[in-house]
């Protein structure tokens, strides 16, 4: 494996890689060379088996400046020792080094150099292959910024924001050019964003002064010129020039360098240099609004006063001219009034002012005559304040010069119904629908449980055409065809009238008659994707009956009859979850898939345990077929105590373990039961046994478990048989479109279309063009079937408490149960047979080893935790080799050498209950951009979770334990609290940062590990939730189900009298429990959630 | 006095005439945190001027007693309306560079591409001070020594006749403080040269330097904004990662394409020659927008491998 970085320099690119399985062998250190950098032939050898051959490509090398560690003291070391990337720390698993030691080195790197002609082709291809992992090679995080940048450049050649240029070079020659035109306002912005995010590692070349721009300008150049160059001269521009003499006609000696393959300017050098100054003040025009200060021309269009029946075809409309300070356009001082204004005398002071604004006037009027010659004609007067244009003109003027005007930094006011969708032809849609559903196998109407046909349910439908919002017939758009005009009043409103438009509309009505069609279909059309109005906008969809409560969607409390909570639920339902519940009771009844996507901590599962004691009260237990939760291994416990709790009178049968019934057994126990609660993984083991039950429903918990669409479990839970399905998840789905169909696909199967359908009709617009035109299509056509309420919506946000405290009871994996157990026999074995001190120490390292054991197997065996190898005595040292005992590692109690490299195993969070959890949630809040504190009593399990958070997430946390100088711990403080994005996870030690700091940028605080004491804990907790904290806090505390995490924190619960006697007091009071005690308190108890993964 | 000659002194109101439409102190932070482009100037004239006339000209100031403020190449000229009927009329004159300082100077402001990219979007940046002091020339880009001796610069006078500064030269230093924060390319005018006419050397100059690199093409502004990128050395806890701002690009929408856009703000060529370089420009402008669509939807030809 590979991560394959990118540089600029001298007009290529160079590709230079770092080699995973080098670094692990050898980090020590090095000479001037990369220490782990890959060969030209091995960077080779992993890039064309996936982005195609590298011909042409040559072997080179570059000078980079990389951030280096200080050399390790005491080993005679003079050089300091290369560090990983991100990337590759990430894959290695390293924990930062202090950041305040590092320096930059120059470094050598062999590089494969790319010729300028397969720059395009590599990025690109490097685009293409961005989200899909291969076992070769991974790319640096800024390949991501360079695919950005040729983006960039792609686009302005696709907007025709391209300029032809002359350089003049060093050597006194001179060359054409195609280049971004870069200076108008968009563009700039965009700009100065490319240049700002341009990560350090892609300006550190050597000798260099490490400035963005000069790369950036050269890169866009270079890509630019390519490609307008490449067309040009495969379609023979060169040709067109052919009969003019560049000695004598300058635009052809001109044209010379920039039509062809050679970019060289041929003619003599004065002449030459005429054709760098003229250009120069041709482009200079494009520069003008910029460079000119002061006020900005200002056109407003008019609409003429007609009275209501006048079609307004030969009406006279005015533009009128003003000027308006580009900082403040709100205050206009129009033409005529200027013109009016007395001047000499009377007018004292500002006369002169006045002076000064006419003639600012009349300069921009010439400025803009040069884009709109028809405004000579205005010019022509002494005082020109305004002109009249007819209704052609005004629509030309609108459509045409209006788009070219604004970029040329003008203003024009247009009337405001202008460009607006409905002031053009467009077609709507009618779908007819009862207030009921139909319902499947019967015309009762779901009274015995029977649900509606969901999708396929048939629907009647017409199309409409409307000009503005009026509904027009054929008639009167065969009489508005006649007339030919552009702009037309109609019913007092204006409407652009496009020739086009009106062929197409009346095309379209005498095809399109109506009738029934099903539901998805209907839906699919409403939102222009299928079956389609020709050229037509669909400007929507209007519906009777079940069909409109279904599009109202998300507007649950309006349209929906909102269902009370089922009186077995043992709780309380906040009011948004009551919304929630009625609205999953609507779409269950219809048939219908539903995805609800709420925030993290908002109750997606007390919502769907509402839902199934709803349906039971409704109809009765015996006639409704059982649930099927499939869940990540991670949150089952946590799915059975909820059960547990808020319905206890559900009948829950969990699906796992060795020992799992099967086949006829198995689906005799689901029909007795009403949920079974299952893990993905026995979903596609069991594939067949699921099969052959009739569920009422399926339901997937952490529904993006199922987001790469091509796989065995997702084929699996799609082909269960079930009369509905419910996807819950915490991601925002809506803006991942991979996961987006995965789970519709899931819930309304069909739906979407195809995943390459999708991904050609949405993905691709969506991500590539950032179309907004096609990503509102879609959002509208998933809103019927997605609910998301975020915990900052104000209909939430009302009813949430500013802190929600909740426990993640979390099932051991089988290596931490194997694990836990010996420690126990061993410990009450020994304790038989010892007594006094002896006694007291086993004890207390039994419950360290047991507390290490729940955090994760690596934690308690100490395995993989390296320090970095000091290689000064030139002995390699494998980084395994290098594993330190990490015994007790409490904070406060050890200190020592930072640890550099973890092992590979140690860093995978499924071999533990807790860590597998903690990345799932972490994943979700980072998607909805939240940002958390998670703290943990041991330092080594920070550092594991540090290495696993980098690897697993790819984001840098911050991590402040007790051997964190002051000076660091305030920079770490400050990073986090700026709350830029770039920092949102902070790992801290329970003792060092459980007290004083001011955490506020933080809405969600993870207690890894417990500490008996919550009042520590809660003062953890107040790092975050603390004045100047405005949004809900959320603090999940971990507990893993069956140990004595579980048993303390039910004593600490349920305040018995023991509790009070052990809070505070640490771990020693369990040293004083007999044998017999001991072994009450910390032997595992079965949950049914053991084994069989 | 007695009281018939108090009556019979010519009638000066207590407060002075109002003036309609003058030049108002506006500034948000009056006179604190004035830039280094007015700062000196405003302050030595602050410190010379009696505490009355600061006060009053400060006043004269607020309400908008400048009547007039001319800024003509070496010298201002105002008014600035007192008590009495008519504005007094103040003549402020600068020292300015002989035209053998001004070569000088134009020479040495166009060896860095950054000070033209800054003067065309009117700024002056503060490395110009020093770079003019380092050529030897005697008088500063800033000036800083008003009075009304021979030597002071500038030489401040009022038709009122008070010592100077007098407080209409107090009020209108404000208005000229505020002006020179907008337009700090000013200083040049007021040693002698108009700020156009500055841009215009400076333009000329660097075109006619044939040896060289050299472009036709203006630099986009952000290019010149150091401020952009920090240094990489800054960047060491954050080395590899793009920063912050390229998830800002990536939200941003796209503007709607308007066709040929650049191609009519050109306008037509003034390069002089026969060819009809327009038309041919939109074709090349056509074929390569398809060339770029193509390029955007690409897919990738090679098979991923994985399941």
């Amino acid at each position: 494996m590979l991560v394959v970085h990118a540089n600029w320099f001298e007009g290529s690119l160079h590709l230079w890689g770092e080699s995973l399985s080098s670094a692990r062998e050898e980090l020590r250190v090095g000479s001037p060379a990369h220490p782990f950098a890959a060969t030209a032939k091995d960077l080779r050898s992993a890039l064309e088996p996936i982005i195609g051959s590298l011909n042409g490509a040559k072997e080179d090398h570059l000078d980079l400046l990389l951030p280096h560690a200080p050399a390790p003291t005491g080993h005679g070391a003079t050089r300091s020792n290369t560090l990983p990337s991100s990337r590759l720390a990430g894959l290695l698993g390293s924990v930062s080094h202090d950041e305040e030691l590092r320096t930059l080195e120059p470094t050598r790197v062999p590089t494969i150099r790319i010729a300028a002609s397969s720059t395009i082709r590599l990025l690109l291809e490097m685009r293409n292959i961005e989200g899909t992992p291969n076992d070769l090679f991974v790319c640096a995080h800024s390949m991501h910024w360079w695919i950005a940048l040729t983006k960039f450049a792609i686009d302005s050649v696709i907007d025709q924001r391209v300029i032809p240029t002359v350089l003049q070079r060093r050597d006194g020659t001179y060359v054409g050019q195609w280049r971004p035109w870069l200076n108008d306002n968009d563009a700039d912005i965009q700009l100065a964003d490319l240049l700002a995010s341009m990560p350090a590692s892609a300006r550190a070349i050597d000798g260099t002064d490490g400035q963005a721009w000069p790369i950036v300008d050269s890169f866009l150049s270079t890509i630019v010129d390519g490609i307008v160059r490449s067309v040009l001269v495969e379609e023979n521009f060169e040709e067109s020039i052919e009969d003019f003499d560049p000695g004598v006609d300058s635009h052809a000696a001109w044209l010379s360098g920039l039509l062809g393959a050679k970019d060289s300017i041929k003619i003599g050098r004065r002449s030459t240099f005429d054709v760098l100054r003229d250009t120069r003040g041709w482009l200079g025009v494009l520069d003008e609004a910029r460079v000119t200060t002061g006020m900005r021309l200002r056109f407003e269009v008019s609409e003429p006063d007609l009275d209501g029946a006048d079609d307004g075809i030969d009406s006279t409309w005015h533009v009128s001219f003003g000027l308006v300070d580009p900082e403040a356009p709100d205050t206009v001082i129009d033409a005529q009034s200027l013109f009016n204004r007395p001047s000499g005398k009377r007018a004292g002071a500002n006369s002169a002012r006045n002076e000064e604004l006419s003639e600012m006037l009349l300069k921009e009027l010439a400025r803009a005559s040069r884009i709109w010659p028809e405004l000579d004609d205005a010019l022509e007067s002494e005082s020109p304040s305004g002109m009249d244009l007819d209704t052609r003109q005004v629509y030309q003027f609108m459509r045409d010069l209006r788009p070219v005007l604004l970029e040329a930094g003008f203003f024009v006011e247009v009337p405001e119904w202008w460009g607006e969708s409905a002031s053009r032809i467009n077609a709507n849609l009618l779908i007819d629908s009862p207030e009921e559903p139909p319902m499947a196998g019967d015309a009762g109407g779901g009274s015995n449980g029977s649900l509606g046909l969901g999708l396929q349910s048939l629907v009647g439908y017409r199309w409409q055409v409307a000009l503005g919002t009026q509904t027009v017939s054929v008639e009167m758009l065969e009489k508005l065809a006649q007339k030919g005009a552009p702009l037309v009043r109609i019913g007092g409103q204006w409407v652009d009238l496009r020739p086009e438009d009106i062929d197409s509309a009346l095309k379209f009505l005498k095809s399109h008659p109506g009738g029934t069609m099903t539901l998805v279909e209907a839906l699919r059309m409403a939102n222009g994707i299928d079956g389609p109005p020709e050229a037509l906008p669909v400007s929507g969809v209007q519906a009777t009956g079940w069909v409109r409560q279904l599009l109202s969607g998300n507007d649950v409390s309006e349209s929906f009859q909102m269902t009370s909570a089922p009186e077995s639920f043992r709780g309380i339902l906040r009011p948004y979850q009551l919304s929630g519940l009625s609205w999953l009771v609507f779409l269950d009844r219809l048939g219908l898939g539903a995805c609800l996507a709420d925030d993290m901590g908002l109750g997606k599962t007390i919502q769907l345990i509402a839902l199934l004691q709803h349906e039971r009260s409704k109809i009765g237990a015996a006639q409704i077929g059982p649930s099927l939760l499939v869940t990540p291994m991670s949150v089952m416990g946590n799915w059975k105590r909820e059960l547990t709790r808020f319905a206890p009178e559900l009948k829950v049968h969990i699906q796992h373990g060795l020992d799992r019934p099967a086949g006829e057994r198995f689906s005799q126990i689901a029909m007795d039961s009403d949920v079974v609660l299952t893990t993905y993984a026995i979903v596609v083991r069991d594939k067949e046994t699921m099969q052959a039950v009739p569920w009422r429903r399926v339901v997937l918990d952490e529904a993006q478990y199922i987001k790469n669409p091509p796989t065995k479990q997702t084929a699996a839970i799609r082909s269960i048989n079930t009369q509905s399905r419910i996807a819950l998840t915490g991601t925002p789905v809506e803006n991942r479109l991979a996961e987006l169909w995965s789970i519709l696909e899931f819930c309304c199967p069909g739906y979407l279309g195809t995943n390459q359908d999708f991904r050609r009709r949405f993905a691709a617009p969506i991500e590539r063009n950032r179309d907004q035109k096609t990503a509102e299509r879609l959002r509208s056509l998933v809103r019927p079937f997605i609910l998301r309420r975020l915990k900052t919506d104000l209909t939430v946000i009302s009813d949430l408490p500013p802190l929600v405290e909740s426990r993640q009871h979390i099932v051991l994996t089988d290596e931490q149960m194997r694990l836990y157990e010996e420690v126990v026999a061993d410990m009450l074995q020994k304790v038989d047979q010892t007594d006094g001190i002896r006694r007291r120490g086993l004890v207390l390292s039994a419950l360290v080893k047991l507390k290490q054991i729940c955090n994760h197997p690596a934690h308690y065996l100490g395995e993989g935790i390296a320090t970095r190898p000091a290689g000064s005595n030139g002995k390699k040292k494998s980084v395994a080799a290098a594993a330190v005992e990490v015994a007790e590692d409490i904070e406060g109690e050890s200190s020592g050498e930072h640890p550099l490299v973890l092992s590979p195993d140690s860093l995978i969070p499924g071999r533990s209950g807790k860590t597998q959890r903690l990345m799932e949630m972490l994943e979700e809040l980072l998607a909805a951009g939240d940002c958390a504190l998670i703290f943990t009593q041991y330092r080594q399990m920070g550092h594991l979770l540090v290495g696993m958070i980098r690897q697993i997430l790819d984001v840098e946390p911050l991590f402040l334990h007790g051997g964190t100088p002051q000076a660091k711990r305030d920079t770490l403080v400050e990073r986090f609290q700026k709350g830029d994005g770039t920092t949102p996870i902070f790992v801290l030690s329970l003792k060092a940062g459980g007290v004083g700091l001011n955490l506020t940028a933080a809405n969600h605080v993870f207690h890894f590990d417990r500490w008996w004491n919550p009042a520590v804990e809660n003062q953890a907790t107040d790092r975050a939730f603390r004045i100047g904290q405005t949004r809900t806090v959320n603090v999940h505390k971990y507990i893993c189900t069956g140990t004595l995490e579980e048993r303390i924190d039910q004593m600490i619960e349920q305040k018995t009298e023991l509790a009070t006697n052990i809070i505070g007091a640490g771990d020693a009071w369990l040293t004083e429990l007999s044998t017999g005690q001991l072994r009450d308190m910390l032997s595992l108890r079965k949950t049914g959630l053991e084994g069989g993964e | 006095m007695t009281q018939w000659q108090e009556q019979n002194k010519p009638r000066q109101p207590e407060n002075p005439r109002r003036v309609i439409g003058g030049f108002k102190f506006k500034r948000k932070n009056g006179i604190e945190d004035l830039p280094w482009t007015a700062d000196p100037l405003f302050r030595a004239t602050l410190t010379s001027a009696t505490s009355d006339a600061v006060e009053e000209g400060h006043s004269y100031a607020l309400t908008g007693q400048t009547v007039t403020l001319l800024a003509a190449p070496g010298k201002i000229i105002s008014s600035v309306q007192g008590r009495s009927s008519r504005p007094y009329q103040l003549e402020i004159a600068f020292a300015t560079w002989t035209p053998e300082e001004w070569d000088q100077i134009i020479a040495a402001l166009c060896t860095e591409a950054v000070f033209a990219a800054k003067f065309l979007v009117g700024e002056l940046p503060p490395a110009v001070g020093p770079l003019i002091a380092s050529l030897g020339i005697r008088t500063p880009l800033v000036p800083m020594k008003p009075g009304s001796k021979s030597n002071s610069d500038p030489i401040l006078k009022c038709s009122c006749g008070a010592t100077q500064p007098c407080k209409h030269v107090v009020a209108m230093m404000h208005i000229l403080a505020e002006r020179l924060e907008d337009e700090p390319l000013l200083l040049f005018q007021l040693r002698g040269m108009p700020v156009a006419r500055v841009l215009e050397r400076i333009h000329e100059k660097r075109t006619l330097s044939t040896r060289g690199e050299n472009q036709a093409h203006p630099v986009p502004p952000s290019a010149s904004d150091q401020t952009l990128t920090t240094p990489i050395e800054n960047l060491l806890h954050d080395f590899w990662r793009p920063g912050r701002r390229l998830h800002d690009l990536e939200a941003r929408a796209i503007a709607t394409h308007t066709p040929h856009a650049l191609l009519r703000r050109l306008g037509a060529s003034p390069l002089g020659g026969r060819f009809p370089l327009v038309g041919l420009f939109a074709t090349i402008y056509d074929t390569a927008r398809t060339r770029g669509i193509a390029l955007r939807d690409s897919e990738s030809t090679i098979k991923p491998n994985g399941d």
